[in-house]
């Protein structure tokens, strides 16, 4: 067993440290560089929270929509990338709807970790 | 960088046939993930540019996307431009010697304004009368487009063939395949963009900026001062640039004001048709809109590549990657199947 606190509270409250009490005294050229920190410990702090959640959907979608077992996440992806280029499925196919939604949900999921506000804005 | 100090005003002494070049400061000027910028300060004795020199020397900076021309090029591109009356910095000289700097580099007049995106959208005293920069915009870059091959000087702009469109769609699934890891999203993007390609333009391919948007325009108090960053341009179709300037991803968070995150965009159109004396096709441009995200996307995957490769170790492009889902969004939105 691991000590308390877990990581994922060491990063919120190294975080919120680097925001509020070091970046105001970084020189203005300097700023950015403290938010893009801060912004990098952010993205880790989610995907952290939502563990492999997304992943395991994204797999399951995935071998649904290609009928392959493969458990390979990158192999899984290759494949979609290729049938979608040649117009065997996607754009097009009778599935189209369907590679539609789960481009969507991949897509949605990877911005709620990488930057959740974009996702607010939209809705 | 002594050294290198001594190399460029060796040069351009030369350059400016004066008997004397001296440099009184050589600053960086922030903005610029391709190109580094360099306010340059100096006493030039005899010669016709005689006095006291502010100019910006222009470098490439050590992360270069693959798009991006040289800088021998882009000068070429700047003299195309000023010479045809578009407002830009006055292109001065090139030394495209990389034995004198490092790098090639060209000197540009220095002109005063602000060019960043994000405050540009909400700062009103900059350029305070918005509907006329929409409308300089528009009419600058009718300008642009009344460029037409052949152009002496330009020889190196590759023809886009079979079009513009389908040029850039083999042109963006190369980028993407020579990376290590697979897009859907963005190949469903290309998948689109090649069903849907417009013909290539009747009236013949135009110069287009190709880095058209807020944030590579100058502002002042008064106005627009300048259209910057020529590196992409090229002969195309015109309506990619207007894609491009007013594509959501451009607007600096103020996705009402599409044209650039600053105006309206049937202004913008009326401003470019007036101008152009050629009519905005709406549906081409929102073909070249889904183009501009799609092309966002891909160099924020080179840019990230360039880190996760080892090229250029650099957070910045680290978190560039993280863009691409936003964008597959906005894509994959605009092109629900019907």
């Amino acid at each position: 067993m691991r000590d308390r606190p877990e990581i994922i509270d060491l990063l919120i409250v190294a975080r919120r440290l680097l925001r509020a009490e070091l970046v105001p005294l970084l020189p203005p050229e300097q700023r950015l560089d403290g938010l893009m920190i801060a912004n990098a410990i952010a993205i880790a702090i989610r995907q952290l929270a939502t563990e492999n959640g997304p992943l395991d959907e994204e797999r399951y979608s995935l071998q649904a929509l290609l009928g392959s077992d493969s458990q390979d996440l990158l192999k899984l992806n290759r494949e979609l990338a290729r049938r979608i280029r040649t117009g065997a499925v996607g754009i097009g196919a009778a599935d189209a709807d369907h590679v539609h939604l789960h481009l969507t949900r991949v897509a949605a999921d990877r911005v709620a970790e990488s930057n959740p506000r974009a996702l607010c804005a939209r809705r | 960088m002594k050294d290198k100090i001594d190399n460029i005003q060796r040069y351009l002494v030369t350059a400016t046939e004066a008997v004397s070049f001296s440099i009184t400061a050589l600053e960086p000027l922030s903005g610029g993930a391709i190109q580094e910028n360099w306010r340059l300060e100096a006493d030039v004795i005899g010669g016709p540019h005689a006095g006291r020199l502010v100019a910006v020397l222009r470098t490439d900076a050590p992360s270069v996307v693959a798009e991006s021309r040289g800088r021998a090029e882009e000068f070429a591109l700047l003299r195309a431009a000023f010479a045809a009356g578009v407002i830009v910095p006055e292109p001065l000289w090139l030394a495209a010697d990389p034995a004198i700097a490092g790098k090639p580099f060209f000197v540009m007049r220095h002109l005063l304004g602000v060019a960043d995106r994000f405050r540009i959208v909400k700062d009103m005293s900059l350029a305070p009368d918005r509907p006329a920069l929409v409308r300089d915009l528009a009419t600058q870059m009718a300008r642009i487009h009344a460029i037409r091959p052949p152009i002496s000087g330009l020889e190196f702009l590759p023809e886009p063939s079979p079009s513009p469109a389908i040029f850039w769609v083999a042109r963006y699934r190369a980028f993407l395949d020579s990376l290590d890891w697979p897009f859907p999203g963005l190949e469903w993007a290309l998948r689109w963009l090649e069903l849907n390609a417009p013909a290539a333009p009747v009236s013949g391919v135009a110069l287009c900026h190709n880095d058209f948007r807020t944030g590579n325009y100058l502002v002042d108090g008064s106005g627009l001062t300048a259209v910057l960053d020529w590196e992409f341009a090229g002969w195309g179709d015109p309506m990619a640039d207007i894609g491009w300037f007013c594509a959501r991803c451009w607007r600096a968070g103020k996705d009402e004001m599409e044209a650039g995150g600053i105006g309206i965009r049937e202004d913008f159109y009326a401003a470019y048709e007036a101008a152009s004396g050629c009519r905005i096709d709406g549906g081409a441009v929102v073909y070249w809109e889904v183009m501009a995200h799609l092309r966002w996307a891909v160099i924020a995957a080179q840019q990230a590549a360039r880190h996760i490769d080892g090229g250029q170790v650099s957070l910045e492009l680290a978190l560039i990657g993280h863009v691409v889902p936003e964008l597959e969004l906005e894509i994959l939105r605009m092109t629900e199947p019907d």
